[in-house]
C-alpha cells in the first residue's frame, strides 16, 4: 500500500493541483456491557474518534487519483489510494487501488446508524468498473478481501463470526457485483439496489480453522456468499430504509436485516431503525469460538447546525446473545453516543 | 477461482466495446441530492410548485427554488453540482449529453468514451454556488442571469443577484468567462481563482476585484458541504467502524467457557 501511495503521489505536478478535503469525528459513547459485538473502546469520555484528509487530483480528463489519510483509535492508515481511468461509456471508470466496495463509504452527512447495515465496510484492495446511465447504476470489481481478518466480517463491519485469526493473512480474492435503480419526481424517491460477492477461501485457510476449532470439518464448503438487497424511499420529509443481507461462508449462515424510518423538519433529522443480526451456529462444542447474534433498536437525532457541521445524539436499544456452547442469552449492550461531526 | 477471475476479464473487456456507437445527443437527467428547509420544485412545462423530495428526478426545464431557511443542492452529473442558497431559484435551461468517441484516453488500446455535456442553468433570483470537478473536454456549463451569462469548464465559482437586481460572480477554483447578455453590452470578461466581479441591471461592469472573505469562505464551505454529502466522491468516517483488538480479545475470552 505504501508503494502505491508513493507511486500515486509522484504523479502529483504540486500540492497546489492538489484537492485537499477531510473530517473530523468527535465521540462521547458510553456502553453498558464489558463484552460485545460492537466495540467497547472509549467508554465514558469524549474522543476524538477519527480524523480523515482526503487528497485528490484530477490528471487529466481520463486520469484521476484520490488518497484518504485516516487517523482513529490512536492508528494511522491510508484508508483509500486509487487511481481511475476513464473513457468508458455511460461516466465509467476503471478504479486500482484501494477503495470502498458500494455502499460501503460512509455519507457523512446521514444519522450515525442510518442506514445501519452494510454501510460502513472497510475498504478493499483491488479493481472494479463503474457506470452510470440514469437512473441505473453498476458496478463490477475483483478485491482482495480476507474474510477472516478481523474486519474481514461483511456485516455491519462487526465480528459476527469469531475471528481471533490476525496472523491469517493469505490473499482471498472476491468478485462482486452490484446494480443499483434510483429515481424520483412528485411520487416521491426511490433508491433500490442488490449485490452480490463470491469468494473461496484458501486451502491452507480451511486447514488452519478446522485446526482451531473453528471450523468442525475442513472439507466443509470452502466457497463464500453475499447476497445483499436494499430499498429506500422519500416523500418530502419522510424516509423509509428497509434492508436484507445473507452472507454463507464455509459452514456460517449469516443473516440480517434492517428496516428504519426518519422524519426530516429543517435542521433536524429524527431516525428510529431496528436491526437484527443472527446465524446458524448453535451448540458448538466447548472451546469454539462463539458466534454473536444481536437485536436492537436504535433512536437518533441528528442537528446539522451548518452543512459543515453535524450533531448527533443516539441510543442504542442493543440485546445480544451468543449463539455458540454455552449460549449466553439477553446480554444488554445499550449505548448513548453523542458525536459531533465537523467536514472541511 | 481462476475461472471467475478469467470470466470477469472477459466481461471487463466486453463492456470497453460497450457503447461502439456515436449517440445522439439526449436529455441528462440529474437528481435533488440535499433538500433543507423550504424547498420546492416545479416541473418542466407545469405552472404548479410542490415540495420538492431529495433525490428526486431534475432534468431539463425544472425549476428549484428554497425559502428563507431553505437549501438545495442539485447534481446534475457525476461530480457536477450545484448548491442553491436560501431565497433563491435556479431553473435547469438545458442538460443534454453525447458520447463522443475519441483515440485519446487512458485506454491506450481502445479509444475511449467522452460524455460531453451541454448544460445551462438559470438563475432567476438569490444565490449559488457551482461545483463543477466532472466537466471535460469539450463540455459546457453556462449560469445566465438577467443581465450576464458566465461559462465554465471545470471550476468552483458563485452566483448570486442581490435586492438592486446587481448580478456577481466569484471563482474559487478554475476560471469563469462573463459575457454580457444586454445588446451592445460590455465585452467578455474572465475571472480567474479569487476575482469576483458584477454587473448593474443596466449591463454596465465593474472591474475585476478580489473577492470578499464572506465569498470565499461560502464557496469553499458549500464545496465540503457538496463533497461530503455525495458517494461521487469517496469520504471516509466510519462512526461505527471501530473494530478493534478489544472485541477480539472479548470473543477469546468468551470461548474459554
Amino acid at each position: 500500500m505504501k508503494r502505491l501511495l508513493i507511486l500515486i503521489l509522484t504523479f502529483v505536478p504540486s500540492a497546489q493541483a492538489l484537492d485537499i478535503g477531510g473530517s473530523v469525528v468527535i465521540n462521547y459513547r458510553d456502553r453498558e456491557g464489558t463484552l460485545g459485538l460492537t466495540n467497547n473502546a472509549g467508554n465514558g469520555g469524549f474522543n476524538l474518534s477519527q480524523t480523515s484528509i482526503r487528497l485528490s487530483h484530477d490528471f487529466s480528463d481520463w486520469k484521476r487519483m484520490g488518497v484518504t489519510l485516516t487517523s482513529s483509535g490512536g492508528a494511522e492508515a491510508v484508508s483509500e489510494g486509487w487511481l481511475a481511468l476513464g473513457g468508458l461509456p455511460y461516466y465509467g471508470e476503471m478504479t486500482i487501488g484501494r477503495f470502498y466496495k458500494p455502499l460501503g463509504a460512509p455519507v457523512q452527512t446521514l444519522g450515525l446508524s442510518y442506514p445501519a447495515l452494510l454501510f460502513h465496510t472497510s475498504p478493499v484492495l483491488g479493481a472494479k468498473v463503474n457506470m452510470e446511465y440514469y437512473p441505473w447504476s453498476w458496478e463490477l470489481g475483483v478485491a482482495n478481501n480476507n474474510p477472516f481478518s478481523a474486519t474481514g466480517s461483511v456485516i455491519s463491519g462487526s465480528t459476527a463470526f469469531g475471528r481471533p485469526i490476525a496472523a491469517l493473512n493469505t490473499s482471498n480474492k472476491e468478485v462482486y457485483g452490484f446494480l443499483r435503480w434510483r429515481d424520483g419526481g412528485e411520487w416521491g424517491a426511490l433508491d433500490v439496489n442488490a449485490g452480490y460477492t463470491f469468494g473461496e477461501f484458501s486451502r491452507t485457510d480451511l486447514a488452519t480453522l478446522t485446526a482451531l476449532n473453528v471450523l468442525l470439518d475442513s472439507r466443509g464448503r470452502s466457497d463464500r456468499h453475499l447476497a445483499e438487497l436494499a430499498a429506500d424511499y422519500t416523500y418530502g420529509p419522510f424516509r423509509v430504509f428497509g434492508q436484507y443481507a445473507q452472507a454463507l461462508e464455509g459452514p456460517l449462515n449469516l443473516t440480517t436485516w434492517n428496516v428504519s424510518g426518519s422524519y426530516r423538519m429543517g435542521k433536524f433529522n429524527y431516525t428510529i431503525g431496528y436491526d437484527e443480526l443472527d446465524n446458524n451456529l448453535r451448540n458448538r462444542p466447548v472451546g469454539t469460538p462463539a458466534s454473536w447474534a444481536r437485536e436492537r433498536i436504535t433512536y437518533n437525532v441528528t442537528w446539522e447546525l451548518h452543512p459543515s457541521l453535524q450533531l448527533a445524539l443516539e441510543y442504542e436499544d442493543n440485546e445480544e446473545r451468543i449463539t455458540g456452547n454455552p449460549q449466553i442469552q439477553d446480554l444488554p449492550n445499550n449505548a448513548v453516543t453523542l458525536q459531533v461531526l465537523a467536514v472541511f | 477461482m481462476k475461472k471467475i477471475l478469467f470470466g470477469f476479464s472477459i466481461l471487463a473487456v466486453t463492456l470497453l466495446f460497450l457503447g461502439n456507437f456515436v449517440e445522439a445527443e439526449r436529455v441528462q437527467h440529474g437528481s435533488l441530492m440535499k433538500a433543507r428547509g423550504v424547498v420546492q420544485y416545479r416541473a418542466a412545462g407545469t405552472d404548479r410548485w410542490v415540495t420538492a423530495t431529495e433525490r428526486m428526478r431534475i432534468t431539463q426545464g425544472d425549476r428549484i427554488k428554497t425559502g428563507a431557511n431553505g437549501e438545495a443542492v442539485i447534481r446534475i452529473s457525476p461530480r457536477n453540482f450545484i448548491a442553491v442558497r436560501p431565497n433563491s431559484e435556479v431553473a435547469i435551461n438545458l442538460a443534454t449529453v453525447r458520447t463522443e468517441r475519441t483515440n485519446e484516453g487512458a485506454l491506450g488500446i481502445f479509444g475511449a468514451r467522452r460524455e460531453v455535456q451541454n448544460v445551462e442553468a438559470g438563475l432567476e433570483r438569490g444565490a449559488a454556488v457551482n461545483v463543477l470537478k466532472g466537466l471535460g473536454t469539450n463540455s459546457e456549463f453556462r449560469m445566465r442571469t438577467p443581465v450576464a451569462v458566465a461559462g465554465v469548464r471545470g471550476t468552483i465559482f458563485s452566483s448570486f443577484i442581490d435586492a438592486l437586481g446587481n448580478v456577481g460572480f466569484a471563482c474559487s477554483e478554475g476560471a469563469v468567462n462573463v459575457t454580457s447578455t444586454v445588446p451592445g453590452g460590455f465585452d467578455p470578461v474572465d475571472i480567474g481563482p479569487g476575482d469576483a466581479f458584477s454587473v448593474a441591471p443596466t449591463g454596465a461592469p465593474s472591474e475585476v476585484a478580489p473577492a470578499p472573505p464572506t465569498v470565499m469562505n461560502e464557496m469553499s464551505s458549500n464545496e465540503a458541504n457538496v463533497e461530503s454529502s455525495s458517494e461521487d466522491f469517496s469520504t471516509t468516517t466510519s462512526p461505527q467502524q471501530e473494530v478493534s483488538s478489544t472485541e477480539v480479545t472479548a470473543e477469546n475470552e468468551i470461548s474459554n467457557y
